[in-house]
């Protein structure tokens, strides 16, 4: 390699160590710049709390081994919804691809449905299933399925007319359409959809713990603000945005794994 | 004379919710056994549909097609050559075969020395993306042959490569469809492409689409599509056929 392309390696490595470091700093000065404006009583500590008091929060949940439970309750909760949101939206979507009338026929209730406010849901969800986990993954389902089943139903859609007319010419059964192009050509989409879906999902499941939970970093959140305990609400938001983060570059990664032997 | 397809007086109507639109109006034509016999008419008249209702994926209006043999295999190509990009070359070839259930030892044999006859046999297993527009479309071209069929449908086969991939694979497909003594029909707009390739040249005139004329292909010492370009009848056919088609832009 010549040294003109090596610098120009240099110089793109260094711009983004640079990226790096200021997102760290910027990170760092927020925090600083917090403790210093709740310490000394610019702003109220007791509305506002301070990165010291939520850390020995934090600290404190995770000794008494509390923490492990809530974050364990809103991850199973997640994964539940994900797998069950996800399974359901490809079944569906194959059944309205192969039934075009029935398409038709719902497609504008699932608009209608797509664009209501599932939360408003909720109480009325609470007194069907019943105050339990069962709850929670029924309003994930409400806010996560339905973006599946259009995501997953417009990629088998948008599949080349001249390869389905390729399979056509070899008198292909519908099955065999569905096992040899549909669902392959539709992976991509399919996979994408999984980051939308897990976000959704996330925010059902927080949804559901603030209606009905006795367990979760939902239920840690309303819990604090019930007793007015914001420095607990919060330690709440703070592993919330964690986790979600830590889900997220999950399935990237996953998303990323199947990409990759396509 | 041995025909193999005789198409007798087939219509074909498009119904909208507005209107009916007729594409293709009582074309009747025989197509000889061995022979290439191509189609020309402008872009947009419905001589893509005759291919589509003689492969079987379309419905005719009226008329009927009779082919000289009992349950003849048809193959059809597409405009592009659709290869499925997550399938290895080998495994596009033996897509047809597979969903006809026709995936037997021999006729994978059949398709490896077709493969390895026509140059890709170094190309087996990578993935089409790594391949150039000539080559898949002799991929696709194999795939085709791979069932055996007794008559080729080609659809402007060449329509999505550029001129000189055109002229190559154009004398690439020629050799392999007269090696395998494949009766073919191809629908195209290329006038040159018509002549240089075929026996025969069917000329139809707008929509709907009916047939103009029909012209014997006789050039002198008769070779390769590229090769034919030159011969002296060549220019006097296409000045012909493009005065046929009646062209205004």
């Amino acid at each position: 390699m010549s040294s003109e392309s090596l610098q120009i390696i240099k110089k793109k490595k260094r711009t983004k160590r640079r990226i790096l470091i200021s997102q760290i700093l910027i990170v760092i000065l927020f925090f600083c710049f917090w403790e210093f404006l709740s310490n000394k009583k610019i702003i109220n500590p007791f509305i506002f709390s301070s990165p010291s008091k939520i850390w020995n929060t934090i600290f404190s949940l995770a000794l008494t081994g509390e923490l492990w439970g809530h974050i364990l309750t809103t991850l199973y909760e997640t994964i539940l919804a994900f797998g069950i949101g996800i399974t359901l939206g490809f079944i569906i979507a194959i059944l309205l691809y192969e039934l075009p009338i029935l398409a038709k026929i719902i497609d504008p209730f699932l608009t209608m449905l797509n664009s209501l406010p599932k939360v408003a849901l909720g109480p009325m969800i609470l007194i069907w299933t019943g105050a339990n986990t069962k709850s929670i993954i029924v309003m994930a389902l409400l806010i996560n399925l339905i973006v599946s089943i259009m995501n997953i139903y417009n990629g088998f859609l948008g599949v080349d007319p001249m390869k389905l007319k390729l399979l056509q010419s070899f008198k292909a059964t519908k099955y065999q359409i569905l096992k040899y192009l549909i669902i392959p050509e539709s992976m991509r989409t399919i996979i994408s959809s999984l980051k939308i879906n897990i976000s959704m999902t996330l925010i059902g499941v927080i949804m559901g713990e603030f209606l009905v939970s006795k367990k979760g970093i939902g239920y840690l959140i309303i819990y604090g603000t019930q007793v007015f305990n914001l420095t607990l609400v919060m330690s709440g938001i703070l592993i919330l945005i964690i986790l979600s983060f830590l889900i997220y570059e999950c399935v990237s990664y996953i998303e990323k794994k199947l990409s990759k032997n396509r | 004379m041995n025909n193999l397809l005789e198409i007798s007086h087939i219509s074909k109507n498009y119904i909208t919710e507005k209107e009916e639109i007729e594409a293709i109006k009582d074309i009747t034509l025989k197509v000889e056994k061995g022979s290439i016999l191509t189609i020309v008419g402008s872009s947009g008249c419905g001589k893509s549909s005759l291919l589509s209702i003689l492969a079987g994926i379309d419905q005719k209006t009226s008329g009927t097609f009779t082919f000289s043999c009992s349950n003849p295999v048809i193959g059809y190509m597409l405009q592009s050559d659709s290869l499925f990009p997550w399938l290895t070359i080998y495994e596009n070839a033996i897509l047809g075969l597979i969903i006809q259930k026709k995936d037997t030892k021999e006729n994978k044999e059949y398709v490896k020395k077709l493969l390895s006859t026509y140059k890709l046999n170094d190309f087996m297993d990578k993935y089409p993306n790594e391949l150039s527009g000539g080559m898949k479309q002799r991929v696709a071209l194999i795939r085709t042959l791979a069932l055996r069929p007794d008559i080729l449908l080609l659809d402007e086969p060449f329509s999505a490569l550029d001129y000189q991939s055109r002229l190559a694979i154009s004398d690439d497909v020629y050799n392999i469809i007269k090696k395998e003594g494949i009766t073919t029909l191809i629908v195209s707009h290329d006038i040159a492409e018509a002549i240089s390739m075929s026996d025969k040249v069917v000329v139809l005139s707008k929509r709907p689409c009916k047939i103009k004329k029909i012209y014997e292909i006789h050039l002198t010492d008769k070779r390769t599509p590229m090769k034919n370009r030159q011969a002296k009848e060549f220019n006097d056919y296409y000045n012909k056929i493009w005065k046929d088609l009646d062209i205004n832009v």
